[in-house]
């Protein structure tokens, strides 16, 4: 086990290795973040001295030597549109990411797994087409325009909940719902499918013979059974939390998050605060990914230790 | 042979009644009949075989008993009788399944939930179908693991399916068929995929199990050499049909409907156990394209014109003795 | 007669089996009558042909009024049914344009990005599936690593860091939206050749001295096409998805051209007050067209029915 976690945490950190040296290279070798700053009709001299204030002046390898030591320190350089550390600004952001990710995740799993069963309990019956259409609704519909969707009935019509930003628990049920609907409405499947094929799996079939009702197999045998895909397709959901509803979602809602932050730093022009953010958000892809093996692990005993 | 076979109402009672039980099976080219009008009875302290090649309906029979089809299939008609209560009444089914029927499949690698232990399988079983409550749970479940021969009994409850061996996996099965004393025990071909001296403790473990306890076995098997070892009487399945039924004794002696005759004439072979018999000419029965008259004819070596129009029926050729055959005539007719 | 057939055969039946008759027809013909079975098939076909049909003639339909055209003392008209009138069907947004107009023009931009994505994503992972399948080795291992690293790093990240590098423009969301996706075709395409690759008639042109390229072309490249285009289908939605996201952030498509998701950002300061209309209609064009495409790929999939390609549009991340 321990060697099993041991190489999988060098793999991780392999892959986070990667993701950051192509994003240096986008921002470094295709252009350069004074570049970036700048309006086009800056004068020469105006460039040069912003690319040696930026240090961007040096050859190539020492400014990559120096962005990967920086990084494994957690230096993600300076931002010029706050003058701030880059990685503070990303840091006082996280929180409020990872809040609304808990959020979503919530809202998915507490619709997704009774969903699922109960579709598959009514197999090809009426709940399992409602279940279908839930998903297919909320799977084709933009996730802004869910979140807008609720604003207008459950904020200015109804009055239930403040519109933006972020004050109080309040504030975070509709961008969770806007996130986790359609995550919802693709876990409901999958776990529809899962129960319905565990459902003709040999020891579900002795289950029933021994008289246990179909519900009493389904939530005590199969739902085991399919946990450890249902944890798999959780950690997808949250790497698509991580890296395309929050962004779009905080924007709505004015949630002030890493994502909404990445956003106004294109708007500023700061290309090293948009990289900050992006190598954060991409670490937290990998690292659910991490939990997500060592999750599944844990639940099913024989998953291989390869 | 132990006991006096009751199959014609002898002095034992009758507690499983099968009649005309179909069940189909829809298919590209029509609904495909994996158990078609099978009647079969298993009286008290009977130990009953069916005897056939894989895909013959053994197994769909046996869920079918329980009232349990996999999808797409379905029953489609007849009736299945425990004790006079019909059971393919969902009511009557939650009461009998388990308590009064239990089934042993094979392979227990995969019929044993992966995720639960054997002491989590057995103590559900005995909470919520028997009734136990608290400390009582463990001492049954010790019992149930001593009953079929487990030794050290505590600390196999705590072990999933996969670490154990195959045998001990069958005994764990077994003894999770026993937890709820059912008068009639259904094994679906229980030693398929065993050593062979693993199946003949098993075998020889549910002999003495039925005659202590007082059970009724149903055996499901392709394997002739189960049938004679275990068995009072046998029927013989054929493209969900039953085509001979017989006492064991007299099945073996002189076996009557053509494909009887093979199935005993044909060798077992050891390098295979996948429910295949060989020795009998032709390709194994192809469900999906069987034809309307009797299914054994394209491979029968009696076959004559008459055998294609309809199946011939089951009819009793002797005392205790139903063969479903144009050549071999009824009691009473020639 | 191979794996893929096998995995073809459907509920329905696809009996291209042994005899091998022309293949294509007989997918045809079975394709045809499944889908008259299917309602799922029929909506989500009509949905979207009509999609492309509005897309492609957009601006020759009759009676659609120019969607640039500004008349401020006309803004923010309510649609028929809540006080507007059929001057302007929809409504008209903040500036007083036609908001049936502007749908109309949006869903060119829709089409055009996501189609040329998806074909752009499909050519260069099934190549490189092929490739990293037939030939093995130290390739195979560059090119599914290459895929993994691409799942760890979804596309809209690559998105922020391209737009922040090189400023917004449709054709970097084509690029961002492809780089999202090639790695679905990589793996089923790679997958599916290391199939075909063990079964008998590969190994037999092999003995017979059939160059390995020609093999590749003339056996596994049919046999990929049924899977092919059902993954197409269901890239094709998650390509519209992404496109308006982009556009509604701003990366996209620039003023005065319009654009479904672009137009949900200009009125979204209208949402809580007189005006909701601009972003209800033009995300319920948005989930429409979507709905209709995962319609027609919900039946793709029931009809070539492989649970590989199931999991597959389920697991993946990013937008």
């Amino acid at each position: 086990m321990l060697r099993w976690l041991a190489r999988r945490i060098i793999a991780a950190a392999l892959v986070v290795f990667v993701v950051t040296s192509l994003v240096f290279v986008v921002t470094h070798v295709f252009t350069d973040p004074a570049t970036v700053s700048l309006p086009l009709e800056a004068s020469e001299e105006h460039r040069a001295q912003r690319r040696a204030a930026l240090g961007i002046d040096r050859p190539l390898g020492v400014q990559y030597w120096d962005f990967v030591s920086g990084l494994v320190v957690g230096d993600l350089g300076e931002s010029f549109w706050q003058n701030q550390p880059a990685s503070k600004l990303v840091l006082e952001r996280l929180p409020a990411t990872l809040k609304l990710v808990a959020g979503a995740t919530a809202v998915t799993v507490l619709l997704a797994a009774p969903m699922g069963m109960l579709a598959a309990w009514w197999e090809r019956r009426f709940p399992d087409h409602a279940v279908l259409g839930f998903s297919m609704a909320s799977i084709s519909a933009p996730p802004f325009w869910i979140g807008y969707l609720l604003i207008i009935v459950f904020a200015v019509q109804l009055g239930w909940v403040p519109t933006f930003g972020s004050r109080g628990f309040a504030s975070l049920i509709l961008p969770s719902f806007a996130i986790g609907l359609a995550s919802a409405g693709r876990l409901a499947q999958m776990t529809r499918r899962g129960i319905v094929e565990e459902l003709r799996k040999p020891y579900a079939v002795t289950a029933l013979s021994r008289g246990f009702s179909r519900s009493y197999t389904i939530v005590h045998h199969t739902f085991r059974n399919v946990a450890s895909g249902f944890v798999t397709m959780t950690g997808w959901e949250l790497t698509r939390m991580f890296t395309g509803y929050t962004v779009v979602i905080e924007v709505v809602f004015a949630w002030p998050g890493v994502g909404r932050l990445a956003v106004q730093a294109i708007e500023g022009r700061d290309l090293i605060l948009v990289q900050a953010a992006v190598v954060v958000l991409a670490t937290l892809v990998v690292v659910t990914n991490l939990l997500v093996d060592i999750a599944r692990r844990m639940i099913d005993p024989r998953v291989e230790l390869a | 042979m132990s006991g006096a076979s009751p199959n014609t109402g002898g002095s034992t009672e009758r507690l499983l009644e099968v009649k005309d039980l179909t069940v189909g099976f829809p298919t590209r080219d029509g609904i495909v009949r994996g158990v078609d009008r099978l009647t079969l009875n298993v009286g008290s302290h009977e130990r009953l075989g069916v005897v056939g090649e894989s895909g013959s309906g053994k197994s769909v029979m046996g869920l079918a008993i329980l009232g349990m089809v996999l999808p797409p299939g379905r029953i489609m008609g007849g009736s299945v009788r425990w004790r006079g209560e019909d059971v393919l009444d969902p009511a009557v089914a939650g009461r009998v399944r388990g308590r009064e029927i239990a089934m042993i499949f094979q392979d227990p690698m995969v019929s044993l939930n992966p995720l639960k232990t054997v002491g989590s399988q057995l103590r559900e079983l005995l909470k919520r179908r028997v009734g136990l409550q608290g400390p009582a749970i463990r001492r049954r479940s010790l019992e149930l693991l001593d009953m079929v021969g487990i030794a050290n009994a505590g600390e196999r409850l705590r072990a999933y399916a996969y670490e154990l061996s195959g045998g001990m996996r069958q005994r764990v099965m077994i003894a999770t068929a026993l937890a709820c004393e059912p008068t009639l025990v259904i094994a679906d071909e229980p030693t398929t995929g065993l050593d062979v001296t693993i199946q003949d403790q098993i075998l020889a473990l549910l002999h003495d199990l039925s005659t202590e306890l007082g059970m009724s076995v149903l055996m499901i098997t392709h394997d002739l050499g189960v049938v004679a070892q275990f068995c009072d009487r046998v029927q013989v399945m054929y493209a969900g049909r039953i085509v001979e039924r017989a006492p064991i004794n007299e099945m073996f002696a002189d076996p009557q409907h053509p494909y009887s005759l093979g199935l005993l004439h044909s060798v077992p072979r050891v390098d295979r156990d996948d429910g295949e018999l060989t020795g009998i000419p032709g390709e194994p029965l192809d469900r999906a394209r069987f034809p309307p008259g009797c299914a054994f004819e394209p491979r029968c070596s009696e076959a004559r014109g008459g055998c294609r129009d309809a199946p011939p029926p089951l009819l009793k050729t002797a005392d205790r003795r139903w063969v479903a055959c144009y050549n071999r005539p009824a009691e009473g007719s020639a | 007669m191979t794996a893929t057939d096998d995995t073809m055969a459907s509920e329905a039946g696809t009996g291209a089996a042994d005899a091998a008759p022309p293949e294509g027809v007989t997918v045809l013909a079975d394709l045809r009558s499944h889908l008259r079975k299917s309602k799922a098939g029929i909506s989500g076909i009509i949905i979207c042909s009509l999609f492309a049909l509005v897309a492609i003639l957009g601006p020759w339909l009759p009676l659609i009024k120019d969607p640039t055209k500004q008349s401020l003392p006309d803004r923010l008209t309510p649609p028929v049914g809540w006080g507007g009138t059929w001057a302007h069907p929809l409504g008209t947004d903040q500036l007083g344009r036609d908001i049936l107009a502007r749908l109309i023009d949006g869903a060119r931009i829709s089409l055009l990005v996501s189609v040329t994505a998806v074909i752009i994503a499909a050519i260069l992972g099934t190549v490189l599936g092929l490739v990293a399948g037939y030939i093995g080795g130290r390739i195979d291992t560059l090119i599914v690593s290459a895929a993994d690293v691409q799942m760890a790093f979804p596309g809209v990240l690559a998105g922020l860091i391209l737009v922040a590098a090189f400023g917004p423009s449709v054709w970097l969301v084509i690029i961002v939206v492809a780089i999202s996706s090639w790695m679905v075709f990589t793996r089923v395409g790679r997958n599916l050749v290391l199939t075909l690759k063990t079964s008998l008639f590969v190994e037999a042109s092999e003995l017979s001295g059939t160059p390995s390229s020609r093999v590749m072309w003339r056996h596994l490249l049919p046999n990929l096409v049924s899977s092919l285009i059902t993954l197409c289908v269901l890239e094709l939605a998650a390509a519209i998805l992404a496109e308006s996201a982009f556009a509604f952030l701003g990366f996209g498509v620039q003023p005065p051209r319009s654009s479904w998701g672009l137009m949900i950002q200009q009125g979204r300061n209208y949402v809580t007050g007189d005006g909701w209309w601009i972003v209800t209609f033009a995300g319920l064009a948005i989930a429409i067209v979507v709905l209709g495409v995962n319609l027609l790929s919900l039946w793709l999939q029931s009809f070539n029915d492989v649970a590989e390609r199931e999991q597959i549009i389920l697991e993946r991340p990013g937008a």
